[in-house]
């Protein structure tokens, strides 16, 4: 049985958190009365949409496919004759693969080759790394599904997909900006986010360019230029070198894919997966030179 | 056609992998720089440009640091000034009373619960509650935030799992990442050390306090002059 003493206590923790919740509601009801008397759009939040809508890229969302065809989510590789299973600290799980003939017809993202297919595969013991996510590119005929290396964990469930095309607008972190120096009001940043029509940043989804939905504020594009030159991971308001910053422009999402609880994909807590490509290797065909990138919750 | 691996434990390669060197050299560079950036002085970081100072507030009227409103009595009193100052009366009462019951333990960990605690109004999404922290300087610019109680892959609603008493700021990515799982190169933390890096200062408050109480309980309880004596 609890003793009185500590009943005591705990009831006195109750009163004195459930009072602070009630000044912290009235308080808030309060505040945002004042905020609702300001005017609906600032000028700054005009400038930046001005800025983003100057930005937008056509990205594409991969669905259920009502036809299943080669691409997919999951599963087993369907990996051309010769090609091996690339290895990993502890196997290397097959991630998705694409036919970029498939995505032709959408003639949307321009700097893919139009033929071949590329297959991705995730080493969860990788994060931090450039190759946490390391694509193969190919334009020899697919095989028949290869089953995974004895070892290799975790094995996704299968999706077969198809593309949607939108417009993606880049946020914030993209372009580097901190929230704590833009004199914007939630409203506002909810107006910059629903510039393009992509699903809403927090909204499970799995993409094929446009800009990545960030879970943690980085600029992606310039992590991606430090890791493929070697050097430390960049510092948040740091002043960028101008031939970084150029560099960095070159980024392209090749692949964005999401913890997914129906095919039992979980990176970290609920994190999601990025591979970035410089504009002119994709262009190439040249797959042997992506980074790639893990944030979470 | 592209293939690849990477260094696993100082083994050969099982397989042939033309792009392992380019990755290989990528990595041994990065890792390298990440080192030797451990290793030397703190960096200097130059943000973003600051207000004038002639036209900052003077003392009492602008608002202590988030370390600074976070010291007993004196972080809450001096919100209060500067709310009283600013025109805000309803925050100065608030704060005032806080400064009063932080003279019990109690007082700072409801301060901490108030400062950062519950986002009542708006949308409750992560991205939402990420900006509304950054703004009220809560996290820090680039820093991340992680759940520390309620994960968010758990099912439970977003305005439950996305209230800023959930969400614990991380020195760095390699914290976070390491809070997760392998890390650039380094260990997942143990349980140990995923308690102390991934709970929040009040939390670890109210723990103590809690145990403060039980152990208060005991005592009471086996002095208590009307407990009845033990058969």
């Amino acid at each position: 049985m609890i003793d009185r003493g500590v009943w005591y206590g705990l009831e006195f923790d109750a009163v004195l958190f459930s009072a602070m919740g009630l000044l912290l509601y009235v308080y808030d009801r309060l505040r945002q009365k004042r905020r609702s008397r300001t005017p609906a759009i600032s000028g700054e939040t005009i400038r930046l949409k001005a800025r983003l809508r100057r930005l937008v890229r056509p990205t594409l969302l991969l669905v259920p496919a009502k036809e299943p065809g080669f691409s997919k989510i999951g599963g087993s590789p369907e990996l051309p004759a010769g090609q091996t299973w690339p290895v990993g600290y502890e196997g290397r799980s097959f991630l998705a693969q694409i036919d970029l003939e498939t995505l032709a017809p959408h003639a949307v993202i321009d700097w893919l080759p139009k033929e071949g297919r590329f297959y991705a595969f995730y080493d969860s013991e990788r994060h931090g790394f450039a190759d946490v996510v390391r694509i193969l590119h190919s334009v020899e005929p697919a095989g028949p599904p290869v089953a995974a290396p004895a070892g290799v964990r975790p094995f996704f469930a299968e999706r077969r997909v198809a593309f949607m095309v939108f417009t993606s607008a880049p946020s914030l972190d993209w372009l580097g900006l901190d929230v704590a120096y833009l004199d914007l009001d939630e409203d506002e940043f909810e107006q910059l986010e629903a510039i393009g029509d992509a699903p809403p940043p927090d909204e499970l989804q799995h993409r094929i360019g446009g800009y990545p939905n960030e879970i943690q504020p980085e600029a992606m594009s310039l992590s991606c230029e430090h890791l493929a030159r070697g050097l430390p991971d960049p510092i948040w308001g740091e002043d960028i070198p101008p031939a970084i910053a150029r560099a960095a422009k070159e980024w392209r999402l090749l692949l964005q894919i999401d913890s997914d609880p129906a095919l039992k994909m979980n990176f970290g807590d609920g994190g999601r997966l990025y591979v970035f490509i410089r504009e002119r290797h994709a262009r190439a065909g040249n797959f042997s030179k992506t980074v790639a990138l893990w944030q979470t919750y | 056609m592209g293939s690849g691996s990477f260094e696993r434990g100082g083994q050969p390669r099982s397989v042939p992998d033309p792009d392992g060197d380019a990755y290989d050299e990528m990595v041994r560079r990065h890792a390298a720089s990440q080192t030797s950036r451990t290793a030397s002085p703190a960096t200097t970081v130059e943000g973003p440009p600051v207000p004038d100072r002639a036209s900052r507030p003077d003392y009492w009227s602008r608002h202590p640091g988030t370390l600074e409103s976070l010291a007993p009595v004196w972080g809450s009193a001096r919100e209060a000034i500067a709310d009283y100052r600013n025109g805000d009366k309803v925050g100065a009462l608030i704060n005032g009373a806080m400064a009063v019951a932080d003279l019990t333990g109690e007082g700072f960990v409801g301060k901490e619960l108030y400062k950062g605690g519950a986002k009542i109004v708006g949308s409750n999404t992560w991205n939402a509650t990420r900006k509304w922290m950054g703004k009220k300087g809560l996290l820090d610019a680039g820093q991340h935030g992680h759940h520390w109680l309620i994960p968010q892959r758990s099912s439970l609603p977003e305005w439950l799992k996305n209230q800023p008493w959930n969400v614990k700021g991380m020195p760095g990515p390699q914290v976070h990442g390491r809070m997760h799982g392998r890390y650039a190169g380094q260990p997942q933390f143990n349980e140990a050390q995923q308690l102390w890096q991934g709970t929040p200062t009040w939390a670890k408050t109210q723990t103590g306090l809690a145990a403060g109480h039980i152990v208060q309980g005991v005592e009471e309880g086996l002095t208590d002059p009307y407990r009845p004596p033990s058969p």
